[in-house]
């Protein structure tokens, strides 16, 4: 089991991904599909709008987040920035989204903040605000998901990078704190989290889980369309969809390419910054702006979760009242009936998640730990389908699932769930297990521990704290995706998140608010319960790696 | 028959000789103090004799432990104590749990595996100390706990990986003073790896110096 481990995780990686993308280029190869592709009217004006949301959005939650770390990362104040990101991180895309429209909407918690006393607004305006023509509320809304992502992926990786003394170094040569950071930190962390960001552009450009509640609708970005006309009851669609899926995969890589090429123009701006010796010591006011702004997205983020919970008392709430009139679960009852059934099978699956990729992913982060170069190479290849559209190859994967009599099962459903849950267990676990010293293992060996005691009793204990966080990333990733679990459970399997986004389809705010606010609340619970622990085990042992 | 004898030791990594051919023995109580410059090989001999040397070593030549050839036996049938320049405490358990899980008493029940181990660290002036968590102790404390541990595992041989060189000076001597008092009272056989001249002379045994090969 140990020596195969890691070729068992690399086959429920590839399997579905080599399986998907080829069943795409069986049912997309043919040129009628092509022209029936190419003759829908706005299509490219959907290509733009994906491009643009996605590109937008990470250029500037990538700005935020660095400024953010710069500001705050070396100081005491990084465990407290984690912690006020930890929210927004654990809530999935598509509940976050829908609770920003329930913040953000004319109709919306804000909009009451401010009614009627300064608006004298007794009825909703009639504006735009949510799914506006340009997709500004879908950036808004990724900006608001992933600045916390991306805070936390840059705090992951400034410890490894000695970023303390490096940014003490810079700024007693006289650097201010922002023209420090840009040239002593900046350049080694975005080296450690470039595949990270590189995954943000990708779902900036090809979701429908904030695309579906917050982004513009006629035309809809690229992936909204494919998703229209792969579920659509009208089969005639089939071909064109999976043109378009090739159309987005090749959009995707347009859209790397562009950063990749954005990265290079900003590199050369960077060396004659670094070269000129100016020190920036007036940047009090980009901070400020820039703090205020950061401020904004996590308390906007927070406000979303609120605004979502407060909904699910689904009872009356009439404009400009700011509160609902009566806070009581019972109108849950009328508005989702079967919500009882999907937290249920939302559960099943996210356990069974987390606990299959957890297991074994510690068998082959045994069997590598001291094998760097394979280390390395697993985990790029776990990372790829968070690198690929989801639309370019789940698709096939579910013809293929149709020809082996597999759709619809909870087993291909989590198969599809733990291959997006992987990549980041891997993260957690592998370098961890790697990380610890082997005298540790050595020393109670020759105490006469046997291999299955050392395990259990010394590598085990001190890596709890990772398994912990990785139970519950993989439990939140679980419960967050949507499209495998709409396409593995071919439209049968009801999840939490499949009937959020089925309601929102379908115009229907108070049960996609129901669901969504159910969706959110299991993975902030998982970490609670995995942060919890993780606090009280070894409380008393300051030696226990964190 | 000595107690731990090593007969025409050799070892290699990516075929470049590293260590050897080497023969020699050491006699119950005593301490073979093997010096050398960095890179030479002394921690790989080592984790060649206790069963721990990886697998992209090649070796050859045999160890006797007592008469009886261990070279295939596992590193927990050998029972040769090591202590390495860490301490190397289990973070997550606390001092009395770390000699728990040295002490080879496995019928003994609870009452009695704690008695032994509240007499282990009264021998060490550490009475009191069985709760304390590892973090918080010297770097002294920690020393004798670690030797408290494998000595409480019933070693047949003590093989010592520079286990002062991280200590300072005082606690050094200290921890020098009680391991080797130990090792002559129990009549263990001890290899002994060190740069520090004083460690070679405190130990009072033969010596040994390995040389770079090109």
């Amino acid at each position: 089991m140990r020596a195969l481990s890691p070729f068992l995780l690399a086959t429920i990686s590839i399997v579905p991904l080599v399986a998907g993308l080829a069943g795409a280029v069986a049912s997309g190869w043919d040129a009628s599909a092509w022209t029936a592709l190419m003759n829908t009217p706005g299509l490219w004006r959907s290509v733009a709008l994906s491009l643009w949301t996605g590109g937008a959005a990470t250029a500037i939650s990538l700005g935020l987040a660095h400024i953010a770390v710069a500001l705050a990362g070396t100081s005491g104040w990084g465990g407290r920035l984690r912690g006020v990101c930890l929210p927004v991180l654990a809530s999935p895309h598509l509940a976050l989204g829908i609770g920003l429209v329930l913040l953000a909407s004319p109709s919306g918690l804000l909009m009451r903040f401010v009614s009627p006393w300064a608006t004298g607004f007794e009825r909703p305006p009639d504006w735009t605000i949510v799914q506006d023509p340009h997709g500004l509320a879908l950036i808004g809304g990724l900006v608001i998901k992933e600045v916390p992502f991306l805070i936390v992926l840059l705090m992951g990786a400034l410890s490894q990078v000695n970023a303390g003394p490096l940014m003490q170094q810079a700024q007693s040569l006289g650097y201010g704190r922002l023209k420090a950071w840009l040239i002593a930190v900046a350049p080694l962390l975005q080296r450690q989290v470039r595949f990270g960001v590189a995954a943000v552009l990708v779902f900036g450009v090809t979701n429908v889980e904030m695309a579906l509640p917050l982004g513009p609708t006629s035309p809809p970005p690229l992936a909204i369309r494919l998703l229209e006309w792969f579920t659509a009851a009208d089969l005639a669609h089939r071909p064109q969809a999976f043109a378009g899926a090739w159309l987005l995969l090749t959009v995707t890589m347009a859209g790397l390419g562009g950063a990749y090429g954005a990265a290079y123009i900003l590199g050369g701006m960077w060396r004659r910054s670094a070269f000129s010796g100016a020190r920036w010591l007036r940047d009090d006011w980009v901070s400020r702006v820039t703090g205020t702004l950061i401020l904004t997205t996590l308390l906007g983020g927070l406000l979303a979760i609120f605004a979502l919970l407060l909904r699910t008392s689904g009872g009356a709430w009439r404009f400009p009242h700011l509160l609902p009139s009566r806070m009581s679960l019972e109108a849950w009852r009328n508005v989702a009936p079967d919500l009882g059934a999907s937290v249920a099978t939302t559960l099943l699956l996210g356990l069974a998640t987390a606990g299959i990729s957890v297991v074994i992913t510690l068998f082959a982060a045994e069997a590598l730990h001291h094998l760097k170069r394979a280390r390395r190479r697993l985990g790029a290849l776990l990372f790829i389908p968070l690198l690929l559209p989801q639309m370019a190859f789940l698709f096939g994967w579910q013809v293929v699932l149709v020809s082996l009599r597999l759709d619809g099962t909870l087993v291909a459903v989590c198969w599809s769930h733990t291959l997006f849950a992987l990549p980041y267990v891997w993260a957690t676990l592998a370098e961890q297990r790697a990380a610890l010293h082997p005298g540790y293992q050595i020393t109670a060996k020759l105490l006469g521990a046997s291999d299955l005691r050392v395990w259990w009793t010394v590598t085990a204990p001190l890596l709890l704290r990772s398994i912990l966080l990785a139970l519950a990333l993989a439990f939140s990733v679980s419960v967050a995706v949507y499209l495998p679990t709409l396409f593995a459970g071919g439209g049968r399997v009801a999840t939490l998140a499949t009937e959020a986004a089925a309601s929102m389809s379908a115009g229907n705010i108070q049960s996609a608010a129901a669901n969504g606010a159910a969706q959110a609340l299991l993975p902030l619970l998982a970490f609670a319960g995995s942060l919890g622990a993780a606090h009280l085990l070894f409380r008393n042992r300051r030696g226990v790696p964190r | 028959m000595s107690a731990l004898e090593l007969r025409d030791v050799s070892l290699a990594v990516a075929g470049r000789p590293l260590v050897g051919p080497l023969s020699c023995a050491v006699e119950p109580g005593t301490i073979l103090t093997i010096s050398g410059p960095s890179g030479v090989g002394k921690s790989s001999l080592l984790a060649f004799l206790c069963g721990v040397l990886p697998r992209s070593f090649t070796r050859q030549g045999r160890v006797f432990l007592d008469g009886s050839d261990v070279s295939a036996w596992t590193p927990q049938a050998r029972r040769m104590g090591i202590l390495f320049q860490d301490d190397l405490l289990f973070p997550h358990l606390s001092v009395g749990g770390n000699l728990a899980f040295g002490l080879r008493a496995p019928l003994a029940p609870r009452r009695e595996r704690t008695r032994l181990i509240e007499e282990a660290l009264a021998s060490m002036d550490l009475t009191g100390f069985r709760e304390r968590d590892p973090a918080t102790l010297s770097g002294g404390q920690r020393a004798r706990v670690s030797l408290l541990r494998v000595l409480l595992s019933q070693p047949r041989a003590l093989l010592l990986d520079e286990p002062f060189s991280h200590l300072d000076p005082d606690a050094r001597q200290g921890a020098r003073e009680v391991v080797f008092a130990e090792v002559r009272r129990r009549q263990l056989p001890a290899i002994l790896v060190t740069h520090d001249r004083a460690d070679a002379e405190a130990a009072g045994g033969p010596s040994l110096e390995l040389e770079p090969r090109e």
